[in-house]
Protein backbone atom coordinates (compact mmCIF):
# COMPACT_ATOMS: atom_id res chain seq x y z
CA UNK A 1 0.00 0.00 0.00
CA UNK A 2 1.47 3.62 -0.77
CA UNK A 3 1.30 6.74 0.14
CA UNK A 4 -1.87 7.94 -1.72
CA UNK A 5 -3.58 4.78 -1.25
CA UNK A 6 -3.39 5.50 2.47
CA UNK A 7 -4.72 8.70 2.65
CA UNK A 8 -7.72 7.59 0.46
CA UNK A 9 -8.47 4.89 3.06
CA UNK A 10 -7.70 7.51 5.97
CA UNK A 11 -10.15 9.98 4.58
CA UNK A 12 -12.79 7.72 3.84
CA UNK A 13 -12.93 5.87 6.83
CA UNK A 14 -15.08 8.78 8.61
CA UNK A 15 -17.60 8.75 5.70
CA UNK A 16 -17.84 4.89 5.49
CA UNK A 17 -18.55 4.47 9.33
CA UNK A 18 -20.92 7.28 8.94
CA UNK A 19 -22.82 5.86 6.10
CA UNK A 20 -23.19 3.13 8.01
CA UNK A 21 -24.25 4.39 10.86
CA UNK A 22 -27.37 6.03 8.76
CA UNK A 23 -27.79 2.79 7.05
CA UNK A 24 -28.38 0.69 10.21
CA UNK A 25 -31.07 2.17 12.34
CA UNK A 26 -33.15 2.44 9.07
CA UNK A 27 -32.43 -1.26 8.10
CA UNK A 28 -33.57 -2.34 11.54
CA UNK A 29 -37.01 -0.03 11.34
CA UNK A 30 -37.53 -1.70 7.67
CA UNK A 31 -36.01 1.53 5.93
CA UNK A 32 -38.74 3.82 7.86
CA UNK A 33 -36.93 7.43 8.05
CA UNK A 34 -39.91 8.25 10.70
CA UNK A 35 -39.39 5.37 12.91
CA UNK A 36 -35.40 5.43 12.76
CA UNK A 37 -35.70 9.16 13.87
CA UNK A 38 -38.12 8.89 16.29
CA UNK A 39 -38.14 5.32 17.85
CA UNK A 40 -40.43 2.53 17.38
CA UNK A 41 -44.03 4.57 17.24
CA UNK A 42 -43.23 7.63 16.30
CA UNK A 43 -46.63 9.15 16.00
CA UNK A 44 -47.40 8.47 19.79
CA UNK A 45 -44.20 10.08 20.78
CA UNK A 46 -44.97 13.58 17.76
CA UNK A 47 -48.46 13.19 19.56
CA UNK A 48 -47.29 13.73 22.86
CA UNK A 49 -44.56 16.27 22.55
CA UNK A 50 -46.39 18.24 20.51
CA UNK A 51 -49.42 18.42 22.94
CA UNK A 52 -47.27 18.98 25.74
CA UNK A 53 -45.06 21.56 23.70
CA UNK A 54 -48.00 23.61 22.90
CA UNK A 55 -49.69 23.49 26.52
CA UNK A 56 -46.00 24.62 27.08
CA UNK A 57 -47.51 28.00 25.67
CA UNK A 58 -50.24 28.35 28.17
CA UNK A 59 -52.56 29.79 25.28
CA UNK A 60 -54.52 26.50 25.74
CA UNK A 61 -55.46 27.59 29.21
CA UNK A 62 -57.54 30.47 29.91
CA UNK A 63 -58.89 31.42 33.43
CA UNK A 64 -61.90 32.27 33.35
CA UNK A 65 -62.86 32.62 37.39
CA UNK A 66 -62.33 31.53 40.86
CA UNK A 67 -63.28 30.40 44.28
CA UNK A 68 -61.97 29.94 47.79
CA UNK A 69 -63.31 26.51 49.40
CA UNK A 70 -65.53 26.48 52.09
CA UNK A 71 -62.87 25.19 54.55
CA UNK A 72 -60.87 28.42 53.15
CA UNK A 73 -57.79 26.30 52.38
CA UNK A 74 -57.98 25.47 48.85
CA UNK A 75 -58.10 27.88 45.75
CA UNK A 76 -60.62 26.54 42.98
CA UNK A 77 -59.51 28.34 39.38
CA UNK A 78 -62.42 27.71 36.60
CA UNK A 79 -60.84 27.56 33.18
CA UNK A 80 -61.45 27.33 29.39
CA UNK A 81 -59.06 24.30 28.27
CA UNK A 82 -58.58 24.40 23.94
CA UNK A 83 -58.52 21.67 22.28
CA UNK A 84 -56.42 21.91 19.03
CA UNK A 85 -56.90 18.88 17.80
CA UNK A 86 -59.36 17.19 15.39
CA UNK A 87 -60.25 14.56 17.94
CA UNK A 88 -61.64 14.54 21.48
CA UNK A 89 -59.50 14.51 24.17
CA UNK A 90 -59.83 13.72 27.83
CA UNK A 91 -57.58 15.69 30.03
CA UNK A 92 -56.38 13.55 32.88
CA UNK A 93 -53.54 15.21 34.35
CA UNK A 94 -53.21 19.28 34.21
CA UNK A 95 -51.65 21.86 36.55
CA UNK A 96 -49.52 24.52 36.46
CA UNK A 97 -47.58 26.51 39.50
CA UNK A 98 -48.39 30.12 39.99
CA UNK A 99 -47.65 32.81 42.48
CA UNK A 100 -50.00 33.72 44.65
CA UNK A 101 -49.21 36.70 47.06
CA UNK A 102 -45.27 35.93 46.05
CA UNK A 103 -46.00 32.28 47.15
CA UNK A 104 -46.15 29.58 44.56
CA UNK A 105 -49.16 27.50 44.57
CA UNK A 106 -49.71 23.92 42.71
CA UNK A 107 -52.97 23.69 41.22
CA UNK A 108 -54.14 20.47 40.02
CA UNK A 109 -56.99 19.27 38.16
CA UNK A 110 -59.81 18.04 40.30
CA UNK A 111 -61.29 15.87 37.81
CA UNK A 112 -60.93 14.38 34.10
CA UNK A 113 -62.29 16.74 31.98
CA UNK A 114 -63.24 16.22 28.04
CA UNK A 115 -62.68 18.56 25.58
CA UNK A 116 -64.65 18.43 22.31
CA UNK A 117 -62.13 17.92 19.16
CA UNK A 118 -61.07 21.38 17.82
CA UNK A 119 -63.27 22.91 20.80
CA UNK A 120 -63.28 24.39 24.70
CA UNK A 121 -64.37 22.90 27.97
CA UNK A 122 -64.51 23.77 31.33
CA UNK A 123 -61.49 22.47 33.69
CA UNK A 124 -61.61 23.14 37.48
CA UNK A 125 -58.01 23.13 39.35
CA UNK A 126 -57.16 23.44 42.81
CA UNK A 127 -54.44 24.53 45.07
CA UNK A 128 -54.00 24.95 48.78
CA UNK A 129 -53.49 27.91 49.59
CA UNK A 130 -52.39 30.06 52.96
CA UNK A 131 -53.85 33.11 54.36
CA UNK A 132 -51.62 35.47 53.02
CA UNK A 133 -52.72 33.79 49.50
CA UNK A 134 -55.89 34.24 50.13
CA UNK A 135 -55.86 37.89 51.45
CA UNK A 136 -53.74 38.42 47.96
CA UNK A 137 -56.45 37.03 46.20
CA UNK A 138 -58.55 38.86 47.99
CA UNK A 139 -57.10 42.39 48.17
CA UNK A 140 -59.55 44.33 45.51
CA UNK A 141 -57.74 45.81 42.27
CA UNK A 142 -55.52 43.47 40.99
CA UNK A 143 -57.71 40.88 40.83
CA UNK A 144 -60.90 42.51 39.44
CA UNK A 145 -60.73 43.37 35.66
CA UNK A 146 -64.24 43.30 34.00
CA UNK A 147 -65.40 39.88 33.79
CA UNK A 148 -62.21 37.95 34.19
CA UNK A 149 -61.39 38.25 37.78
CA UNK A 150 -58.17 36.60 37.40
CA UNK A 151 -56.99 37.93 34.17
CA UNK A 152 -54.65 41.05 36.01
CA UNK A 153 -53.34 38.52 38.54
CA UNK A 154 -50.00 37.71 36.83
CA UNK A 155 -50.13 33.88 36.48
CA UNK A 156 -46.02 33.61 36.78
CA UNK A 157 -45.73 30.00 35.06
CA UNK A 158 -42.07 29.65 35.54
CA UNK A 159 -43.04 26.54 37.04
CA UNK A 160 -44.62 25.21 34.80
CA UNK A 161 -43.67 21.29 35.04
CA UNK A 162 -47.12 19.55 34.64
CA UNK A 163 -49.29 19.75 32.38
CA UNK A 164 -51.30 16.85 30.26
CA UNK A 165 -51.78 13.50 30.59
CA UNK A 166 -54.13 14.66 27.56
CA UNK A 167 -55.36 11.07 25.81
CA UNK A 168 -57.01 10.96 22.31
CA UNK A 169 -60.15 9.48 23.69
CA UNK B 1 15.89 2.79 1.04
CA UNK B 2 14.99 -0.51 0.09
CA UNK B 3 13.53 -2.36 -2.43
CA UNK B 4 9.96 -2.67 -1.08
CA UNK B 5 9.59 0.56 0.50
CA UNK B 6 9.45 1.98 -4.06
CA UNK B 7 6.15 1.69 -5.25
CA UNK B 8 6.06 0.00 -8.76
CA UNK B 9 3.64 2.22 -10.68
CA UNK B 10 4.77 5.27 -9.77
CA UNK B 11 8.01 4.95 -8.50
CA UNK B 12 7.48 7.13 -5.48
CA UNK B 13 8.86 6.24 -2.11
CA UNK B 14 6.77 3.87 0.06
CA UNK B 15 6.41 4.89 3.84
CA UNK B 16 9.85 4.96 4.34
CA UNK B 17 11.57 8.49 4.57
CA UNK B 18 15.14 9.42 3.39
CA UNK B 19 17.73 11.91 4.58
CA UNK B 20 17.10 13.66 7.99
CA UNK B 21 17.51 10.89 10.57
CA UNK B 22 16.50 13.14 13.51
CA UNK B 23 13.66 11.94 14.93
CA UNK B 24 12.03 11.74 18.23
CA UNK B 25 8.19 11.27 19.55
CA UNK B 26 5.36 14.08 18.72
CA UNK B 27 4.16 14.23 22.35
CA UNK B 28 1.67 16.29 21.56
CA UNK B 29 0.15 14.03 19.25
CA UNK B 30 -0.03 11.04 21.72
CA UNK B 31 -1.30 13.54 24.46
CA UNK B 32 -3.86 14.40 22.14
CA UNK B 33 -4.30 10.88 20.86
CA UNK B 34 -5.21 9.85 24.24
CA UNK B 35 -7.09 12.90 25.16
CA UNK B 36 -9.33 11.99 22.23
CA UNK B 37 -9.59 8.51 23.16
CA UNK B 38 -11.07 9.48 26.57
CA UNK B 39 -13.19 12.23 24.96
CA UNK B 40 -16.29 10.75 24.15
CA UNK B 41 -16.96 9.64 27.49
CA UNK B 42 -16.73 12.48 29.68
CA UNK B 43 -19.78 13.76 29.39
CA UNK B 44 -22.81 16.13 27.82
CA UNK B 45 -21.23 19.76 26.59
CA UNK B 46 -24.36 21.66 26.41
CA UNK B 47 -27.70 21.89 28.41
CA UNK B 48 -30.93 23.52 27.38
CA UNK B 49 -33.90 23.11 30.19
CA UNK B 50 -37.53 25.14 29.76
CA UNK B 51 -39.08 25.64 32.66
CA UNK B 52 -38.89 22.76 35.22
CA UNK B 53 -38.30 19.78 33.02
CA UNK B 54 -40.72 20.88 30.54
CA UNK B 55 -38.23 20.12 27.69
CA UNK B 56 -34.72 18.95 28.82
CA UNK B 57 -31.57 18.53 25.99
CA UNK B 58 -28.17 17.47 26.84
CA UNK B 59 -26.00 17.28 24.00
CA UNK B 60 -22.29 16.24 22.98
CA UNK B 61 -21.41 14.93 19.32
CA UNK B 62 -21.39 11.67 20.95
CA UNK B 63 -24.75 11.47 22.76
CA UNK B 64 -27.67 13.47 22.71
CA UNK B 65 -30.56 13.02 25.73
CA UNK B 66 -34.06 14.47 25.38
CA UNK B 67 -36.71 13.93 28.22
CA UNK B 68 -39.97 15.75 27.32
CA UNK B 69 -41.74 16.33 30.77
CA UNK B 70 -39.98 13.41 32.34
CA UNK B 71 -40.30 10.73 29.36
CA UNK B 72 -37.09 10.19 27.19
CA UNK B 73 -37.57 10.60 23.52
CA UNK B 74 -35.15 8.19 22.26
CA UNK B 75 -34.02 8.83 18.46
CA UNK B 76 -31.96 5.03 16.90
CA UNK B 77 -30.59 7.28 14.25
CA UNK B 78 -29.06 10.07 16.43
CA UNK B 79 -28.21 7.42 18.93
CA UNK B 80 -26.38 5.76 15.94
CA UNK B 81 -24.97 8.37 14.54
CA UNK B 82 -23.59 9.59 18.02
CA UNK B 83 -22.28 6.38 18.02
CA UNK B 84 -20.26 6.47 14.99
CA UNK B 85 -18.81 9.53 16.20
CA UNK B 86 -17.77 7.49 19.20
CA UNK B 87 -16.03 5.27 17.24
CA UNK B 88 -13.99 7.72 14.89
CA UNK B 89 -12.86 9.65 17.57
CA UNK B 90 -11.61 6.93 19.46
CA UNK B 91 -10.60 5.38 16.03
CA UNK B 92 -8.50 8.24 15.16
CA UNK B 93 -6.83 9.15 18.62
CA UNK B 94 -5.82 5.63 18.29
CA UNK B 95 -4.23 6.39 14.69
CA UNK B 96 -2.71 9.78 16.30
CA UNK B 97 -0.87 8.08 18.78
CA UNK B 98 0.63 5.28 16.68
CA UNK B 99 1.47 8.00 14.11
CA UNK B 100 3.46 10.23 17.18
CA UNK B 101 5.35 7.17 18.19
CA UNK B 102 6.12 6.44 14.03
CA UNK B 103 7.74 9.75 14.46
CA UNK B 104 10.36 8.74 16.45
CA UNK B 105 11.08 5.69 13.57
CA UNK B 106 13.07 7.44 10.58
CA UNK B 107 12.32 4.52 8.04
CA UNK B 108 8.38 5.70 9.15
CA UNK B 109 8.35 9.05 8.83
CA UNK B 110 5.79 9.16 5.95
CA UNK B 111 3.38 6.65 7.40
CA UNK B 112 3.78 8.95 10.52
CA UNK B 113 2.70 12.13 8.97
CA UNK B 114 0.01 10.56 7.13
CA UNK B 115 -1.63 9.10 10.09
CA UNK B 116 -0.83 12.60 11.99
CA UNK B 117 -2.41 14.87 9.78
CA UNK B 118 -5.18 12.57 9.90
CA UNK B 119 -5.70 12.29 12.98
CA UNK B 120 -5.06 15.63 14.33
CA UNK B 121 -8.31 17.87 12.66
CA UNK B 122 -11.10 15.15 13.43
CA UNK B 123 -10.85 16.91 16.97
CA UNK B 124 -10.77 20.36 16.02
CA UNK B 125 -13.63 19.31 13.51
CA UNK B 126 -15.86 17.76 15.74
CA UNK B 127 -15.36 20.78 18.01
CA UNK B 128 -16.44 23.37 15.08
CA UNK B 129 -19.45 21.43 14.13
CA UNK B 130 -20.77 20.98 17.38
CA UNK B 131 -20.92 25.03 18.35
CA UNK B 132 -21.89 25.23 15.03
CA UNK B 133 -24.46 22.98 15.64
CA UNK B 134 -25.47 24.47 19.31
CA UNK B 135 -25.65 27.68 17.56
CA UNK B 136 -28.18 26.83 14.67
CA UNK B 137 -30.53 25.23 17.19
CA UNK B 138 -30.71 28.45 19.27
CA UNK B 139 -31.44 30.42 16.47
CA UNK B 140 -34.29 27.96 15.42
CA UNK B 141 -35.26 28.26 19.21
CA UNK B 142 -35.55 31.81 19.10
CA UNK B 143 -36.75 32.25 16.50
CA UNK B 144 -39.76 29.70 16.75
CA UNK B 145 -40.47 31.71 20.30
CA UNK B 146 -40.39 35.23 18.53
CA UNK B 147 -42.86 33.56 16.06
CA UNK B 148 -45.34 32.61 19.14
CA UNK B 149 -44.85 36.57 20.64
CA UNK B 150 -42.58 36.22 23.57
CA UNK B 151 -40.57 38.66 24.26
CA UNK B 152 -36.56 37.97 25.89
CA UNK B 153 -33.03 37.31 24.82
CA UNK B 154 -33.07 33.77 24.07
CA UNK B 155 -29.90 31.96 25.89
CA UNK B 156 -28.12 30.78 22.72
CA UNK B 157 -24.94 29.47 24.37
CA UNK B 158 -24.82 30.05 28.08
CA UNK B 159 -27.61 32.07 29.83
CA UNK B 160 -30.73 32.41 31.73
CA UNK B 161 -33.94 33.84 30.01
CA UNK B 162 -37.21 33.70 31.09
CA UNK B 163 -39.16 33.80 27.64
CA UNK B 164 -42.35 36.30 28.75
CA UNK B 165 -45.80 36.67 26.67
CA UNK B 166 -48.43 38.43 27.26
CA UNK B 167 -51.94 36.79 26.09
CA UNK B 168 -55.30 37.21 26.98
CA UNK B 169 -54.64 39.41 29.79
CA UNK B 170 -52.38 37.22 31.82
CA UNK B 171 -48.71 36.85 31.61
CA UNK B 172 -47.01 33.47 30.72
CA UNK B 173 -43.04 33.38 31.77
CA UNK B 174 -41.17 30.48 30.20
CA UNK B 175 -37.58 30.11 31.95
CA UNK B 176 -34.94 28.74 29.33
CA UNK B 177 -31.51 27.68 30.63
CA UNK B 178 -28.74 26.92 28.66
CA UNK B 179 -25.31 25.89 29.79
CA UNK B 180 -21.90 25.31 28.21
CA UNK B 181 -20.21 22.38 30.44
CA UNK B 182 -16.67 22.20 31.52
CA UNK B 183 -15.99 19.70 29.58
CA UNK B 184 -16.34 21.73 26.12
CA UNK B 185 -13.23 23.11 27.29
CA UNK B 186 -11.36 19.29 27.99
CA UNK B 187 -12.61 19.09 24.23
CA UNK B 188 -11.29 22.64 23.52
CA UNK B 189 -8.13 21.62 24.71
CA UNK B 190 -8.17 18.15 22.77
CA UNK B 191 -8.84 19.98 19.79
CA UNK B 192 -5.39 22.39 20.11
CA UNK B 193 -3.81 19.61 21.17
CA UNK B 194 -4.19 17.82 17.99
CA UNK B 195 -3.81 21.33 15.81
CA UNK B 196 -0.27 21.33 18.20
CA UNK B 197 0.67 17.97 17.06
CA UNK B 198 0.10 18.47 13.15
CA UNK B 199 2.49 21.61 13.72
CA UNK B 200 4.84 19.65 15.94
CA UNK B 201 5.58 17.09 13.43
CA UNK B 202 6.13 19.66 10.95
CA UNK B 203 8.93 21.48 12.78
Amino acid sequence: MNEKNLKIILAALPVVIIIVAVIIPLYTTGWDAGKALYGTDPDAVIESFEMKGQDMSGGYFTPQDYDISDDGGSLLLTGIMKNPYSEDIKITKLGYSIIIGGEPAQLTLTADAVIPASGTGEVVLSAPVSDKQIGALASGEKVTYGDSPLSEMALDMSGIKVVSGGQIK
Amino acid sequence: MTEENINPVSGETGFSDEGDNTSGFNYPGIVAGVLMIILPFTGKWWQLTFGEGALYIAASPFSLSVFSFGEEIVSPLITSLTMALTVITVLFGIILIVGSVFANMPDKRVLSRIFINSGSLKAVFIVVVFFIAVFTAGVIFSQYFSLYGFSGSFPILSGYSAMAMNSGGFSVIIPVTSELSPVLLFAVIVAVMGLVSRFYGRR
